[in-house]
């Protein structure tokens, strides 16, 4: 027999606006929840999960309301309705018996406190025990989320702990009040890739030792594959599937939870071998590495320097994709940076340039009109379509800029180009005249795309170019990629943290890790037979929506620590790492001899 | 901490020479000085024994000298006809204009006049504080609105007007004193209770005066700011912990909003003096702002330069505690130079 459920949502709708001006964003949604089990709710941007989290907890932004439903919690005397409670009863519940954990720890927690503090304050606050008492179940918990140094952690502030410590830490805070149900809204989404495998592992642990009941809000389905036990799919505020985890996944009943399954990017099986063609070069650099000088203070001594990147070098062919990959701190984005000349590398660095027709071009040392020209040549797509497009200007006016700054073609010549620019990512030249906001995410991205092809470039750098984006969406960017790469005869270098995201476009994958790479090859030698423990670290974490493949948790531990923990011969000694070393043709790892 | 301290207090030093070194230039800047002016004009009516008197106060002062020896003796670093006599050593200087010791005259001027900005300060603080947050956290309510009024007419009326207007129904329907302040017996008399309490009821309507517009922009402004960190994360985080909601405004978002005004301390202090010269002729305070204002137009070159040193003193001095206060409310000041883990 199942148990009775601890919470029940009936026919829950939410809507904006005053009582007869609304628009309904959750249409009727129902589901119930029994102690022990993980529910995901899953969904687009959108789609209204995240207003349905918050409900249950009374947590609608200013301007929402409910409309209709009910949230029934069991409680011992009885279930109560958590949408018709007085704000002081709601408030004994929050925190004591149902909590939450956010997507963002470093701006959930004040910056103002300690960790430690604001953990406690949950008990304070609930009268649950005194400030000793409360101290040292606040140090017991921190310890069981995993904080290898309890005491440390409760006395620092957010920003002296790592994201993944961050987000142990507000794990422990939604667990300290002993909560029956806890909702986690994105809890990873943050997180490197290792470290999120890492923190849905205690997730995990921490719901099955405490028998919580919990509610995941979440877009990826890999997530859902390694977590959920009962799955919500949410279109625009409507359920469309509701079932069994393992069901759901391996037999998707609606077609729009089949396309979500199959945009997941995921690490590929087997990739066919490329020929080694005749090689031309667009780019070429060479012992490319860039130190930052430690803070100088007025008084005492000047912080070490801090090395961003070290000793990089590449080939990128013509016509060809070069990924770079790597988690916050490896050096990929310096790398974005110091091919780009918005910094100057530390020297003896040489990065060269081939266009097409013309001499090529030292990158390092372009000045004046020659460097105008290079940065015509070379361009950017950033990561966030959303602040990367001023919204104050028209389409229009966004796709013409870059010609009026570099004094290319006439009035008409340029306004011809901006529809043909719209036309070829495959939005409507009827739409110039609009302004950024008009538009979804893709749409943006596929603008900011656009805007960088205008000055007909040969070598785009695309920096994360879909990590904001919808899964999706994601997938038919990378599909216009694809086709513009071929169309356009251009040039990638795509940086990403995810290496799942850059099997379908990539020709040669360079992995890296605090600033060095660790780890070159074909896509195929990378994904099929990866040498260097941090690869298979960060092969083994990405999470895929497929319920036989879980998260490999001991090949992440093996490799996701820091380079002098890794096994003989890929450990570094000190700052000393070893050389890159040819395994096979064109598969280079970093290891010793 | 205390190597923080340290370091401020010795770039606020340094940067007070600077500053003091720029004063005198400054007030040197405009060709001749009170005494010189006035030789010329005894020569033009012919007094002879005028002018030698006044030469002579040329040699006591040094006035002959080189600039730079001038700012060394006037600071007490170098030597004048009377040996090391300077700032260092205590010695104010000398006014020509009202010919007595600028210690004399400045004396109990000083302390009223940080007496009357340091009750200025307190009231704009006192009242824009609570009435910015409710504003915020009320937005549109007809308790913001009413906040908002107030604010703006604060910003809008003219001080001296409002000094007229309290001062006449101040003491019309409350018996508050008029001008002043203190009431005359107690002028050149030591401290005392009674002084003393002579001095608050004195202080009460110029407080109100001096500090109604600085409270409606302070207002104002941390109705804006903190309108936008009460919708940031934290603040749900602490709604989701089941913080009762006026812990959650004072804890969290609150001390978040008010670094920027921590921060203005200092900037408050020379606003304050500057500002309230006209309020100090219209009510007769016997503050130091409308003495600056009379030895600057007179080129009394040694009592403005006191003057707008003591002023820039105040400023730097209202900065090192900002500075302090900063890093005492905020750990990521405080612990900026510390390794992240």
């Amino acid at each position: 027999m199942r148990q009775t459920p601890l919470l029940k949502v009936e026919g829950l709708s939410i809507c904006f606006g005053l009582p007869g001006a609304s628009i309904e964003v959750v249409h009727d949604v129902s589901f119930e929840l029994a102690p022990g089990r993980t529910l995901a709710l899953v969904g687009e941007s959108g789609s209204g999960k995240t207003l349905t989290g918050k409900a249950v907890m009374g947590l609608l932004p200013r301007g929402a309301r409910v409309s209709a439903g009910r949230v029934l919690l069991q409680r011992p005397d009885g279930p109560v309705d958590l949408l018709r409670q007085s704000p002081a009863v709601m408030r004994q519940i929050r925190g004591a018996q149902v909590s939450m954990i956010f997507q963002e720890p470093m701006s959930a927690f004040s910056a103002l406190h300690t960790v430690g503090s604001q953990i406690s304050e949950v008990l304070r606050v609930h009268g649950m025990c005194d400030a000793a008492e409360a101290r040292k179940r606040a140090l017991d918990m921190l310890a069981e989320v995993g904080c290898p140094d309890a005491a440390r952690a409760y006395a620092a502030y957010p920003f002296e702990l790592s994201g993944g410590l961050r987000q142990r830490a507000m794990i422990a805070m939604a667990m300290i009040g002993a909560p029956r149900l806890v909702i986690a809204d994105e809890p990873t989404t943050a997180l490197d890739v290792t470290t999120q495998a890492v923190v849905l592992d205690l997730l995990r642990r921490v719901s099955r030792d405490h028998g919580l009941a919990t509610v995941l809000i979440t877009h990826d389905l890999g997530v859902v594959a390694n977590m959920a036990d009962e799955v919500v799919v949410l279109r625009r505020g409507m359920v469309v599937e509701r079932g069994e985890a393992s069901a759901v996944l391996t037999h998707p009943g609606h077609s729009y939870t089949k396309r979500l399954i199959d945009a997941a990017p995921r690490v590929p099986e087997s990739i066919a071998v490329h020929a080694p063609p005749e090689r031309d070069d667009i780019l070429t650099v060479d012992g490319l590495s860039k130190t930052y000088p430690g803070r100088h203070r007025s008084f005492g001594r000047p912080a070490s320097p801090v090395y961003a990147l070290s000793d990089f070098s590449m080939r990128l062919e013509r016509g060809r994709t070069v990924a770079v990959v790597g988690e916050s701190g490896s050096g990929k984005s310096t790398v974005a940076k110091l091919i780009l000349r918005a910094e100057l590398p530390d020297p003896g660095a040489t990065i060269r340039f081939n266009p097409r027709d013309g001499q090529p071009m030292d990158v390092t040392s372009l000045a004046g009109e020659r460097l105008t020209e290079f940065r015509r040549k070379a361009q950017m797509v950033f990561q966030d379509p959303f602040a990367a497009l001023s919204p104050r200007m028209s389409v229009q006016d966004i796709l013409t800029e870059p010609l009026v700054i570099h004094g290319l073609g006439t009035r008409s010549e340029r306004r011809e180009r901006a529809a043909w620019l719209m036309a070829r990512v495959g939005l409507s030249p009827d739409h110039l005249g609009r302004f950024p906001h008009a538009f979804s995410g893709g749409q943006r991205q596929r603008i900011a795309i656009a805007r960088a092809l205008a000055l007909k470039p040969e070598l785009l750098v695309l920096d994360e170019p879909t990590s904001a984006l919808d899964v999706s969406v994601q997938a038919e960017v990378l599909e216009l990629m694809g086709e513009l790469e071929g169309e356009l005869g251009l040039s990638y270098l795509f940086i990403s943290h995810n290496l799942a995201v850059v099997a379908a476009l990539a020709d040669h994958v360079m992995v890296m890790r605090r600033g060095r790479v660790v780890e070159e090859g074909a896509p195929d030698c990378i994904f099929n037979d990866p040498r260097h423990p941090y690869t298979r670290a960060l092969i083994a974490a990405s999470p895929e929506p497929d319920m036989h493949r879980r998260l490999d948790l001991t090949a992440v531990a093996c490799g996701a620590g820091e380079p002098n923990t890794w096994p003989e011969p890929f450990g570094y000694n000190g700052e000393a790492a070893p050389q890159l070393i040819e395994v096979a043709p064109g598969h280079r790892v970093r290891r010793a001899a | 901490m205390i190597r923080f301290l340290l370091r401020r207090t010795v770039t606020m030093v340094l940067t007070l020479v600077a500053v003091s070194a720029l004063v005198f230039i400054i007030i040197n800047l405009p060709p001749g000085n009170y005494v010189s002016n006035q030789i010329a004009e005894m020569r033009s009516s012919g007094e002879a024994a005028g002018v030698e008197r006044a030469a002579a106060l040329i040699k006591e002062h040094s006035l002959d000298r080189p600039l730079w020896e001038q700012y060394l003796i006037w600071i007490g670093a170098a030597p004048g006809p009377a040996g090391f006599n300077g700032l260092l050593q205590g010695n104010l200087g000398w006014s020509f204009e009202l010919a007595r010791p600028v210690a004399e005259v400045v004396g109990e001027t000083a302390g009223l006049t940080v007496i009357v900005n340091l009750a200025a300060l307190m009231f704009v603080y006192l009242v824009a504080l609570p009435l910015g947050t409710i504003a915020a956290v009320r937005a549109n309510s007809w308790i913001d609105y009413i906040a908002s009024l107030i604010g703006y007419i604060g910003l809008a009326t003219p001080n001296f007007l409002l000094a007229l207007i309290m001062l006449f129904y101040g003491a019309r329907y409350f018996d508050i004193p008029i001008g002043g302040l203190m009431a005359r017996e107690y002028e050149g008399e030591p401290m005392g209770w009674d002084k003393f309490l002579s001095i608050l009821t004195h202080l009460i309507v110029p407080t109100i005066v001096i500090g109604t517009s600085a409270a409606a922009a302070v207002m104002r402004r941390l109705r804006a700011n903190l309108m936008d960190e009460l919708n940031k994360p934290y603040v749900e985080t602490a709604k989701a912990k089941g913080v009762p909601p006026v812990t959650r405004v004072v804890r969290y978002p609150l001390r978040m909003a008010l670094n920027p005004f921590v921060a203005d301390i200092g900037n408050l202090a020379p606003q304050l003096v500057s500002g309230s010269v006209m309020i100090s002729v219209v009510m007769s305070l016997p503050t130091l702002g409308p003495i600056l204002l009379q030895s600057l137009r007179s080129q009394d070159i040694f009592m403005s330069g006191f003057v707008l040193l003591f002023v820039s003193g105040l400023t730097l001095l209202g900065m090192l505690i900002s500075d302090i206060l900063l890093a005492v409310l905020d750990p990521r000041i405080r612990l900026a130079g510390r390794e992240g883990a």
